[in-house]
């Protein structure tokens, strides 16, 4: 199989490009997604989490935009009724619900550092405060009016899923902004 | 006036000199200095000429309420108008200029309009062109349309650049427990309370310093007050103004960010608009003390009292030699006395028969029971006439030589921010001012915005403020007080015109707008009584200053000439932005190739590539054309056209809208939306359809594919993608929750290339794995195959022709469109073709009459565009019902046809009307709606609407009427389908 290309490609140029001597935030794109949303109907909702915890050996399923991520998974419960699944390759079977591919139609950025949470509030408006928005939470929001995901794998570390299309236009005012406050984007 | 720098006063840094440039001298200032301080330090008196009568006009305050000293910040392509110099920090290198006067602030030509001011009355603009009574001589457009750029001319003060801004502004966003607006004795206190209770606080103060009212004390120190509070973990937001309070606690806020430095790096915001939301907000804005109208009160040396103090304390600068205060309260008692210890001559002019205050006197004199009459002097004043009262009548009593007159005649709780909540403020009879309505949100007004005087009563209602906000937001109760408004020793007195025996005084109630008593008064004359009338009549309390110095005034005088009590006049609203918000934080980082969010497509790279010249479609960027060396437009199209015609054509259609329809229900779903029947399409099949709105108009059309029992993929146009996605959503969640379907976007999951033309086949074969998978017998028109590309790649083709030709469509998944594109491209340059843009594709669906978004325009319905055959009468759908209408059928409607110009070398241009030979006039009898020179038919065509459709006009030319460009042809009407009619190519 041929290798897959980026949105990002013609513009990801890595490098260090600090201010006053200062790098606060780091950029990495995560290539090669793999991204499955499942998706349940209302009356089929308690079945549908029972399988999930089987299948992946999880004590409880995610909360609405909250997320489980360790060694073995990654899902996050984007919608009331629906999942991403970022590690593993989870069906659901027909009668509880749908499964979609998605793992073309997002770029996915992994933004990292002291200075992280500034930055996307410059176009989220979030409530990001670490008592609030605690690690492993999730939200669907806008940048610049289009539509991202953001979750939160840790404190300062975050992954923000772009559509695909606008990945270039919204990189590119990321850096902007990120210019004041010194970043560095990392090897893909 | 004449001011000086002294030693032993003020928080500037006299070690870090300044220089800056004013009216193209150069001078020197401070760090820490406002341009106002550094002007006044210099002994600078006229800074500004007045709006309309230009007078000169020097100082008159220290905060943003200022009135006289609006100048212009700044050259070329940094050039700010309207700046005010209280508000704005010195730095070096900074260049300000007078505005409004020719050829400068202290010799104007302008100023001949304070002599004819008479003619120029309140509302005499308004007046002018209704004309010259009895017979209105003058009245109408031409004499507005001759007297129109003297006037615009005339308007306004400083002129803005004409070049693009090339600073940046961003937006940002954040978030608290408690924001609490203004630093001064009342903030500082309820930050530190709420702070020590563990929430989460916000401080926000416009100045570049802490303090509030504080900074004009000799003993306050702003840099340890800035460190308790970050150390208390308050988030301290200096140059910072909260410009409007909104819903649920959402404020507006401006912050300065690099104001005080000039800006090599361009890349750094300039200023920053932040959106924050808190769970409650306290109102700590301060008040501004009011001046006195009387003749001549607006000469330079006027200014408010406190302002003096200000000028003295923190920045060192005595701002007269011989002041007269002139008052009706207690508060300027404090400053007269500084104001001597610093070397003046200080008068105090109080208006009450008697006070009692407790105070060092021996150093100033004060004469109670007079009040001030008129400023002698014209850019300076040289001496004040002052008058007793008797009978409410005033006599001029004695002339006094000064260089400096201050004025306070009361405070006005600056109560803007409650006010844009809807809150009406609540007149204080006993301290004659506005006060703070309650507030039904979680708002609480502290300090002397609450009407609050004494530093001590604002630090316990700072305290009070956190409390109250504490058990609003129910994390605890705790009782609490706030202290009673009001607190001098001695009550005011109302003081609020002096009135003069000249017949034509200028006291001004508002310095900014050049508002005098006497507009007041017209305005009272003619009809003009209610505030909001007054308001709009007179321009009082318009603009940037928002009433801020002269309200109060003019509500009095209002309210005197109605013979009421001020409360039953009223107060106008305030409205924000409480100052002014410049237009570049407005818009952020939405501007130049951000003004919008651009949207490739997966083989963008691909394109620019391969010579694509780019459109914008939407916000889109699409392949336009792909020109050979030195091609036009036309000679691109026109080659890529005929190419598609002739062998083959490869363009990137990724933008088409594809949705992902999912679910045990997916079958009913589609088939309700849908007008033609969908319920029996096997797996595998494709089938094109229209969607219909509820009104039975034409929403969109598409295909819509199935994939298996209980999954379809539906394509949408380009431009309705959005849209159809919403209304799908937005049947399932409120019309159809009973239906288990799911419905996702996969527009970014795939991109799509379409090929076209008599070797697709042939190109196409020698790209898959297994060629035969494209065969004539394994995919028929309007069928679909899953294949796998050279290389393993697995894609989906679709066997659909919008050019006409034999065709597909090829979906890949997006990381893989540029490899699929590279292949392709390799197959068809060995069969000559070519890539085409969407000007291309364009002309190829006009020749075939295919319909797009120009044609689908939410007027068409679906018997219009020719396509009523596919709305089944044995089904309910969206629109089945409304399409029936009587007005949706009638006989007479618009129909699709094609337009032939009957002189083959002429040329029609979209929008053209349609009008029949003998009745060129209106809207016609039809429009054209897509024009493009046809390769295959040699000549230009259009498609388009014409009443009746083409069975109507048979052998009857029309004119194509195009009254923008002047021009009319002759035309013929002809079937929409102007390129084989029968779709014997593509089914080839």
């Amino acid at each position: 199989m041929v290798d897959r290309s980026s949105s990002l490609d013609t513009s990801y140029k890595p490098g260090s490009f600090p201010i006053n001597n200062n790098v606060t935030i780091k950029f990495k794109e995560t290539t090669n997604l793999n991204l499955k949303q499942i998706a349940c109907w209302p009356d089929t909702l308690f079945q549908s989490e029972t399988y999930i915890k089987e299948k992946l050996n999880i004590e409880k399923v995610p909360h609405f935009n909250e997320g489980i991520l360790n060694d073995e998974n990654s899902i996050w419960r984007i919608e009331p009724l629906k999942w991403w699944i970022l590690k593993n390759n989870l069906d659901l079977p027909d009668h509880l619900g749908t499964n979609l591919d998605l793992s073309h139609a997002y770029t996915s950025i992994n933004i990292t550092g002291e200075n992280t949470t500034l930055l996307l509030n410059r176009f989220l408006p979030i409530d990001l405060r670490e008592s609030v928005f605690k690690a492993n939470s999730s939200a669907s929001s806008a940048i610049h009016h289009v539509n991202i995901k953001l979750l939160k794998f840790s404190k300062n570390n975050f992954q923000l899923f772009i559509p695909r299309g606008f990945a270039l236009s919204t990189w590119e005012i990321l850096l902007e902004t990120a210019y004041q406050f010194g970043y560095e984007i990392s090897e893909r | 006036m004449s001011s000086r720098r002294i030693e032993n006063f003020g928080k500037i840094n006299r070690q870090k000199q300044l220089k800056f440039s004013w009216e193209n001298k150069n001078y020197f200032g401070y760090q820490g200095d406002s341009l106002a301080s550094a002007l006044l330090a210099n002994d600078i008196r006229v800074v500004g000429r007045s709006f309309k009568y230009h007078r000169p006009r020097g100082i008159m305050s220290c905060g943003v309420e200022e009135s006289g000293g609006l100048v212009t910040i700044g050259t070329g392509d940094r050039k700010e108008p309207n700046v005010r110099v209280t508000s704005q920090e010195l730095y070096e290198g900074l260049i300000a200029s007078g505005q409004n006067a020719f050829p400068s602030v202290n010799f104007d030509l302008a100023s001949i309009n304070n002599l004819l001011s008479r003619f120029v009355p309140a509302g005499f603009y308004y007046k002018t062109f209704m004309g010259i009574p009895p017979f209105e001589w003058g009245s109408g457009t031409s004499v507005w349309m001759f007297f129109e750029k003297f006037i615009r001319k005339a308007a306004g003060m400083g002129r803005s650049s004409r070049l693009p801004d090339p600073d940046v502004y961003e937006h940002a966003n954040d978030h608290c427990d408690i924001l609490i607006v203004g630093s001064g004795p009342a903030g500082i206190a309820a930050a530190k309370e709420a702070a020590d209770r563990k929430l989460d606080v916000i401080l926000v103060e416009q100045d570049n310093m802490i303090g509030g009212d504080q900074l004009s004390e000799s003993e306050f120190n702003s840099d340890e007050a800035f460190k308790e509070l970050k150390s208390l973990g308050v988030r301290v937001m200096k140059r910072t103004t909260a410009f409007g309070l909104y819903d649920n606690c959402v404020l507006g806020l401006v912050e300065r960010v690099e104001e005080n430095v000039t800006l090599s790096d361009r890349r750094l915001p300039k200023q920053r608009f932040w959106i924050v939301r808190a769970k409650h907000v306290l109102i700590g804005s301060g008040s501004f003390e009011r001046h006195i109208a009387f003749n001549n009160n607006d000469v330079p040396g006027s200014m408010t009292v406190n302002a003096s103090k200000h000028y003295l304390n923190r920045y060192g600068v005595l701002t007269g030699k011989k002041i007269v205060i002139t008052t009706n309260n207690d508060s300027v008692y404090s400053t007269a006395e500084i104001l001597a210890k610093a070397g003046a001559n200080v008068i105090v002019l109080d208006n009450r028969k008697e006070t009692n205050i407790d105070l060092n006197k021996n150093n100033f004199e004060v004469i109670n029971g007079v009040v001030p009459y008129n400023i002698n002097g014209s850019k300076k004043i040289n001496s004040l006439d002052i008058a007793n009262s008797i009978n409410s009548k005033y006599n001029k009593i004695d002339t006094i030589t000064c260089d400096q007159v201050l004025m306070s005649g009361g405070w006005s709780p600056a109560v803007h921010l409650l006010s844009h909540r809807g809150v009406r403020p609540v007149w204080d009879t006993e301290n004659l001012c506005f006060v703070p309505g309650e507030p039904k949100e979680n708002i609480t007004v502290i300090g002397s915005a609450r009407g609050i005087w004494g530093k001590g009563d604002c630090i316990d209602s700072g305290i009070a403020g956190t409390l109250d906000a504490i058990n609003k937001l129910g994390i605890s109760k705790t009782d609490y007080f706030f202290p009673k408004q009001g607190g001098w020793m001695n009550p005011i007195e109302p003081l609020y015109e002096v009135k003069s025996k000249k017949t034509r005084s200028k006291s001004f109630v508002d310095f900014q707008h050049d508002v005098i008593c006497d507009d007041v008064r017209l305005a009272h004359r003619e009809g003009f009584i209610s505030v909001e009338h007054l308001k709009r009549y007179t321009t009082l309390g318009m603009a940037n200053d928002q009433g801020k110095m002269g309200n109060i005034i003019g509500l009095s005088l209002m309210a005197d000439l109605l013979g009421k009590e001020i409360p039953e006049v009223g107060t106008t609203t305030f409205r924000p932005p409480f100052t002014p918000v410049s237009i570049g934080a407005l818009a952020g980082r939405s501007v130049g190739k951000h003004f919008m969010p651009l949207r490739t497509t997966p083989m963008h790279a691909w394109n620019l590539e391969n010579g694509a010249t780019m459109i914008d479609a939407g916000l889109y960027d699409r392949p336009w054309y792909f020109p050979k060396s030195n091609e036009t437009i036309d000679e691109a199209y026109i080659r890529e056209a005929a190419t598609v015609r002739k062998t083959v054509g490869i363009c990137d259609v990724s933008s088409l809208g594809k949705i992902a329809i999912q679910g045990p229900d997916s079958t009913e779903f589609i088939n309700r939306i849908y007008t033609n029947a969908f319920a029996k399409l096997p797996i595998n099949k494709t089938r094109y359809g229209i969607m219909l709105r509820d009104d039975g108009i034409v929403l969109d059309d598409g295909t819509c594919w199935r994939l298996s029992d209980n999954e379809y993929f539906m394509t949408t146009s380009t431009s309705q993608a959005g849209k159809v996605m919403s209304w799908l959503e937005e049947l399932l969640q409120v019309r159809w929750t009973d239906l288990k379907v799911n419905v996702t976007s996969v527009s970014e999951q795939w991109g799509v290339a379409a090929i076209s033309g008599p070797k697709t086949r042939d190109v196409l074969s020698q790209c898959l794995e297994d060629p035969s998978t494209i065969s004539n017998e394994n995919l028929p028109f309007m069928c679909f195959i899953s294949a796998t590309l050279k290389g393993g790649i697995p894609c989906r083709i679709a066997r659909i022709s919008f050019s006409g030709e034999l065709g597909f469509e090829i979906y890949i998944q997006a990381d893989y469109a540029n490899i699929m594109m590279d292949i392709l491209w390799k197959s068809a340059k060995q069969f000559d073709g070519c890539l085409y843009g969407v000007e291309a594709l364009g002309a190829l669906r006009i020749e075939k009459g295919h319909v797009t978004g120009a044609e689908l325009d939410g007027r068409t319905t679906i018997d219009d565009v020719g396509l009523g055959k596919m709305a089944s009468d044995k089904k309910s759908y969206i629109g089945s019902a409304l399409r029936k209408r009587g007005v949706l059928s009638a006989s007479d409607r618009e129909k699709l046809v094609g337009f032939f110009p009957v002189n083959k070398n002429d040329t029609f241009a979209s929008g053209t009307i349609i009008c029949e030979k003998n009745n060129i006039k209106g809207f016609g009898v039809g429009r054209i709606t897509s024009v493009t020179h046809s390769p295959e038919l040699g000549h230009w065509i259009g498609l388009g609407f014409i009443k009746g459709g083409v069975e109507e006009w048979k052998n009857i030319n029309v004119i194509g009427s195009d009254p923008i460009r002047n021009k009319q042809i002759e035309i013929q009407v002809v079937s929409s389908h102007m390129l084989d009619p029968k779709g014997e190519r593509m089914h080839g």
